[in-house]
């Protein structure tokens, strides 16, 4: 119970800091949060998310608080890549917003592993090599950034949508503005 | 043996096909296009590989346990042949709308191959991804219904990684 409240609170702490810099964040957490939860549900057989609250799950073990936990971290490390490195290029901060998640996502993993709340699947463990890296098993290097790339993917993808959408509406309001 | 050989050089004829086909259409940067998808496919893959068998394929066809770069191009085939299907047919229509209908292609093509390649023997569920099923088949077939459920998933992710990754070098050619 511990475990999912505090996720809870820090998402909602975050969320509540991040909407004073960037008025869309609810928005882009919950595209974010849809990518994770197809992410999730998609792997589900590689994973074991165990001992949260009945609550907590969505579908067999597929967890909205891991998926709102990884929502934030994602969000959170991409707002301070575009806060810090604002100058740089899409492309290159896309490469940027990896380094943060992978560090903030290893510990992560290594906190819910110790808790007892994230197995790995048989399947999984047979591919392991056994070296770890703060309890994390050394693989996490290379799926944290590879899952990442996916969910960053799609956020970008969803904006670029939910933006050109948002155009002609603004300009609309800016003429009338004008007019006036 | 020969319907496994019929099968991989037909991968990779339809990948040429598709790209002359592209290059033919003034399709800008056809080459690159396709990598990022291979890339993107492959990805996914390599993830998710504990959850798949692919079996009876030559021994060039694999990369990595058993990821084979044929299966693969295979989805690549697929993908890029509903997108370009998709964008010539509702060429005005907005991105958004044509997401779906990508999806929508994507399941129906992708369920009967996945079907065939199960009841060949050339793919295989880990125990790991059969214990999370149902059990309820696809109508006529030993197929899992989940099959209809996880392609639109899967390509929900890897659409808009080729379609982003695509921008982000579009925007710096520029």
């Amino acid at each position: 119970m511990i475990f999912e409240r505090s996720v809870i609170t820090i998402a909602i702490v975050f969320l509540l800091i991040l909407i004073k810099i960037d008025k869309d964040s609810l928005r882009k957490f919950g595209i974010i949060l849809v990518a994770v939860l197809l992410f999730e549900y998609f792997t589900q057989a590689l994973w074991l998310n165990k001992n949260l609250e009945p609550w907590a799950y969505l579908y067999l073990d597929v967890s909205w608080i891991i998926a709102i936990g990884w929502a934030t971290i994602i969000l959170v490390s991409i707002k301070i890549i575009d806060l810090y490195f604002s100058n740089l290029s899409e492309r290159r901060r896309f490469f940027f917003y990896l380094v943060p998640i992978t560090i903030i996502g290893i510990v992560a993993e290594g906190v819910v592993l110790g808790l007892g709340i994230r197995e790995y699947s048989s399947a999984v463990q047979r591919m392991l090599s056994g070296i770890v890296l703060w309890n994390v098993p050394i693989e996490a290097l290379y799926y944290i950034p590879v899952f990442m790339v996916l969910v960053i993917s799609f956020t970008g993808y969803w904006e670029t949508i939910v933006e050109e959408k948002a155009k002609p509406i603004e300009e609309n309001k800016a003429k009338k503005g004008s007019k006036k | 043996m020969i319907g496994i050989i019929i099968f991989e050089l037909s991968m990779i004829a339809l990948i040429l096909g598709l790209w002359s086909y592209m290059k033919r259409k003034q399709c800008k940067n056809a080459t690159r296009k396709i990598i990022i998808l291979f890339l993107g496919v492959l990805l996914f893959e390599i993830m998710s590989e504990p959850m798949w068998r692919n079996f009876k394929l030559n021994s060039w066809a694999y990369l990595y346990h058993d990821v084979s770069w044929i299966i693969t191009l295979g989805w690549v085939n697929i993908f890029l042949a509903s997108m370009l299907l998709i964008d010539n047919l509702f060429e005005k229509m907005p991105e958004k709308k044509k997401f779906w209908l990508y999806l929508l292609f994507i399941t129906v093509i992708t369920t009967p191959i996945e079907v065939i390649l199960l009841q060949t023997g050339i793919r295989g569920y880990d125990a790991v991804l059969t214990a999370t099923m149902r059990g309820i088949m696809i109508p006529f077939t030993q197929a899992p219904i989940e099959i209809v459920f996880v392609i639109p998933m899967m390509a929900a992710l890897i659409i808009p990684f080729y379609k982003f990754v695509n921008r982000l070098f579009e925007q710096t050619t520029r």
